[in-house]
């Protein structure tokens, strides 16, 4: 508290004595306003967010997020600095928090971490009517998802702690146009096929094409899905004579809500037993694998000449698509372009979200709220979703003519609509899109209704179907925006709790390159052999001092022995003399 | 007595820099290896890596790499060393300091740039940088630490007292009787002092291995850092302080064959 005030009597004088060292008040024109500002008190407002999450520019203040904060709470009569740092994973984050040096305002952790921090008792929950733009702006899909997080049996524990501000998928992301997969008889219509089940990355054909996540958690993910696919298929009774639960959902006998009820059951098993099933599959993907990356691989995909599939985050393959685009402009030959697509499997799939929850040591609890329901202003998260690249929560009008201008065909890049765009096109049905051309793909679309995102945040006059080029399936719309179908088979992953540290051994095992079992026994007769000689040698020096001792004692002895001869000689002969 | 006592005061700085930098992290490592979570002395950490077949593989696989790699830097640099010192052959500074060059350059930079170019060299053999994540691990091992043993081996090169090689060849020793009895032994003292800045660093390494074996080769460093990163401090630490005591262990040893070995070349001769 003492440095705070400190501080402020600080940045006081600086703006008695140079008010123009701040030039973020001379983008407000409101001369009033400033000089209302100049005797308020400087609030700070700690916000502590992943890199790269937010639009920051100091170069461009119309597109910086903190500036623009800053001048919408000059209208209300407050005077803001928003104090922002980065951190680049959830632990660093949780470490920083506990360590306390600093004490946050708002921070962004993943969806598990969330709930880590309720148990753990770090975070306090949002006042009820504090975030009313939120509650206007923000999807009813996502907010239904977070509602329905358990935690203890409860439901809407999390979305009373948190504000989610980012979402996504976790899929797979892949190269249709790749080099070595036309010698492997590969042609882009059969690895869409596959591509669309988990089973074909352990698949031999893809043998060496594949990253997979450096995370415990994502591999996990992928680990599962894989494990429990197979038990699903073999368990006919458990799903009354349905193969999978999938084709009970199909036949309408469960609902879209018992099924992701049940999915998200087996996709948060993580006892001993799943744990090591989950091992088994993970070491087998290792061997079939490229390697593991993190965050080089949205670039090498990008550039397109070390593996064609990739786990990926929805966030990173749009990047890596806009990449992989912006590097193939520039080629003629259409066999060397990278284009590449994304594919999310209906059989059960990871959905997380990353969102705002306020620490119990802030100091500016409802300043926080404050920023909070600022980022949910549609045409803040707009201007976010544009820098950053990752799909915000909020839906609205703002984020929709935003989407139509960059993916619709009947809207141009400024977001007018023309009907003359449609003529000379025709319209495909989703599951043709494959059958068609290259040149027919250009000439087609398809109509995709994202209505599950945008219900009851748009007016009445706008709609949220979208005519997509039959070309830009499976592209950055469809990785922002999954299919409706895909929905129910989302699954949020909890927070594994107590079972984390056999997590973290499981995944150390993953990672272990164990030896050929003669090798160990080559190790120690190598080490056997190695002391043995040292031995020898210690024993041979050892040796060969004591006979160096013994033949000196010898000659000493002899020579002791001449000289008592000298001396008998001596003392015999002397006499005589 | 007033010049001594400033004289002492001059390490005051360097007093500091020692218990602030170097013994307190350590007390903070030790303090965390042998306490659990909540911050009571317990011996968990030291019974988890024991009885971790895991941990203890990892630890193996880093000691064999290690060697594997001090083995590996000596045979290329031995010669070259002996080659670059040699006044005869290379008359200018100017080509040690073309293999000391890459060391200036950031080793993150040259680690990816070096898993760029042997991603293509395999490519003309048809297979890729995954498919051999030992191989491409040891090329960058390798290429890293190169010119941190060309530079020991080289100095102590230079030092060579020639006469002895010539009262040997003198004395009718053959060339290699020559190197063996003669040459190598004074450029023992190079030789330990290179293993030791190859040997430690590579099992500790995490970012060569890392990205040179596609993530497929897990080291000791890497072992590490997974713990730390997923908030297991204790197991963590109890690592590093293994790693310590190794590196003690290595130094004690070097310190003995270095005695040694003065004492051998300053006797036998």
């Amino acid at each position: 508290m003492k440095s705070r005030h400190l501080f402020a009597k600080i940045s006081l004088l600086s703006y008695v004595f140079a008010p123009s060292l701040l030039p973020v008040l001379h983008v407000a024109n409101n001369d009033i306003l400033i000089k209302r500002a100049e005797s308020l008190e400087n609030i700070t407002l700690n916000v502590y967010n992943w890199e790269d999450y937010m639009a920051i520019d100091s170069e461009d203040q119309s597109v910086d997020i903190p500036t623009l904060f800053h001048d919408y709470m000059l209208k209300k009569g407050k005077n803001v600095t928003i104090k922002y740092s980065t951190f680049d994973t959830n632990e660093t984050m949780l470490s920083q928090l506990k360590i306390g040096s600093v004490s946050y305002d708002l921070i962004c952790p993943s969806d598990y971490v969330i709930q880590k921090m309720i148990a753990e008792d770090l975070i306090v929950p949002f006042s009820d009517t504090s975030t009313p733009d939120y509650e206007q702006n923000v999807s009813p899909f996502i907010k239904d998802k977070i509602s329905s997080i358990k935690i203890d049996g409860k439901k809407n524990i999390v979305s009373s702690y948190c504000r989610p501000y980012m979402w996504g998928t976790l899929g797979i992301l892949y190269n249709d146009n790749y080099s070595a997969l036309k010698s492997r008889g590969i042609d882009s219509k059969t690895m869409r096929s596959d591509l669309t089940s988990w089973l074909s990355l352990w698949d031999d054909k893809y043998d060496n094409l594949l990253a997979i996540k450096d995370s415990m958690r994502d591999s996990y993910a992928v680990g599962i899905l894989k494990a429990y696919y197979e038990d699903f298929t073999l368990n006919d009774v458990k799903y009354e004579g349905f193969k999978t639960l999938k084709e009970k959902h199909d036949a309408k006998l469960l609902t879209d809500e018992e099924y992701n009820l049940k999915l998200t059951n087996i996709f948060n098993l993580c006892d001993d037993e799943t744990l090591n099933n989950v091992l088994n599959e993970l070491k087998s993907l290792k061997k079939h694998a490229f390697g593991f990356e993190v965050d080089s691989g949205k670039i090498d995909m990008a550039k397109g000449d070390k593996f064609a599939i990739n786990i990926a985050w929805s966030g990173d393959a749009v990047f890596a698509m806009n990449q992989a685009d912006e590097f193939s402009a520039s080629l003629n030959n259409n066999s060397e372009k990278t284009i590449l697509k994304y594919s999310l499997p209906d059989t059960g799939a990871n959905i997380w979200f990353d969102g705002w929850v306020i620490p119990k040591t802030s100091q500016n609890k409802s300043l926080a709220e404050e920023f909070v329901n600022f980022l949910s202003l549609p045409d803040i998260a707009q201007l976010n979703m544009d820098y950053i690249g990752y799909t915000p929560v909020i839906a609205g009008d703002d984020i929709l003519s935003s989407l139509k201008a960059n993916y619709d065909i009947r809207y141009d890049s400024e977001g007018n609509y023309h009907e003359e765009y449609l003529t000379g096109k025709k319209e495909v049905k989703i599951e043709d899109i494959e059958s068609l051309s290259d040149e027919e793909k250009d000439n087609s679309y398809f109509i995709k209704d994202v209505s599950y995102f945008f219900n009851n945040t748009i007016s009445e006059e706008s709609d949220s179907v979208f005519y997509i080029s039959a070309s830009d399936r499976y592209r950055q719309f469809d990785a922002q925006y999954p299919d409706s179908n895909i929905l129910p088979s989302l699954c949020i992953m909890n927070d594994f709790g107590k079972q984390n540290d056999s997590m973290l051994k499981m995944w150390e095992k993953v990672k272990n390159n164990n030896l050929p079992l003669w090798s160990y026994y080559l190790i120690l007769i190598v080490v056997i052999l190695i002391i043995g000689f040292i031995i020898f040698i210690a024993n041979n020096n050892h040796q060969k001092k004591k006979r160096r001792k013994q033949r000196k004692m010898e000659r000493i002895l002899k020579e002791n022995k001449s000289i008592e001869l000298f001396k008998t000689l001596t003392e015999n002969l002397l006499p005589n003399q | 007595m007033k010049d001594r006592a400033f004289r002492k005061s001059l390490a005051i700085p360097f007093a500091l820099f020692l218990i602030l930098f170097i013994i307190i992290p350590i007390l903070f490592i030790i303090f965390y290896a042998f306490t659990d979570s909540n911050g009571y002395f317990t011996f968990n950490a030291f019974k988890e890596f024991f009885t971790s077949t895991t941990k203890l593989n990892v630890l193996l696989i880093s000691v064999l790499i290690g060697l594997f790699n001090t083995l590996l830097c000596l045979l290329i640099a031995y010669p070259l060393a002996y080659l670059l010192s040699n006044p005869k052959i290379n008359k200018s500074y100017i080509l040690v300091l073309l293999f000391v060059l890459p060391s200036w350059i950031n080793f993150v930079l040259r680690t990816g740039a070096l898993r760029d170019l042997l991603s293509i060299i395999l490519g003309w053999f048809h297979t890729t940088t995954g498919q051999h994540p030992l191989f491409c691990t040891m090329v960058g091992m390798v290429l890293n630490y190169l010119p941190f043993t060309i530079l020991p081996l080289y100095s102590t090169m230079l030092k060579i007292d020639y006469s002895r090689i010539e009262a040997a060849k003198d004395l009718g020793c053959n060339p290699f009787k020559t190197f063996c009895k003669a040459y190598f032994p004074q450029t023992l003292a190079g030789v330990i002092s290179a293993s030791m800045m190859v040997f430690m660093p590579t099992i500790s390494s995490y970012v060569i291995s890392d990205t040179m074996s596609e993530g497929k080769i897990m080291l000791f460093g890497n072992s590490i850092y997974l713990s730390f990163s997923n908030s297991d401090w204790n197991g963590g630490s109890f690592m590093s302080l293994i790693m310590l005591v190794i590196i003690f262990l290595c130094m004690l040893l070097t310190g003995k064959f270095q005695k040694e070995s003065e004492k051998g070349g300053s006797g036998s001769w």
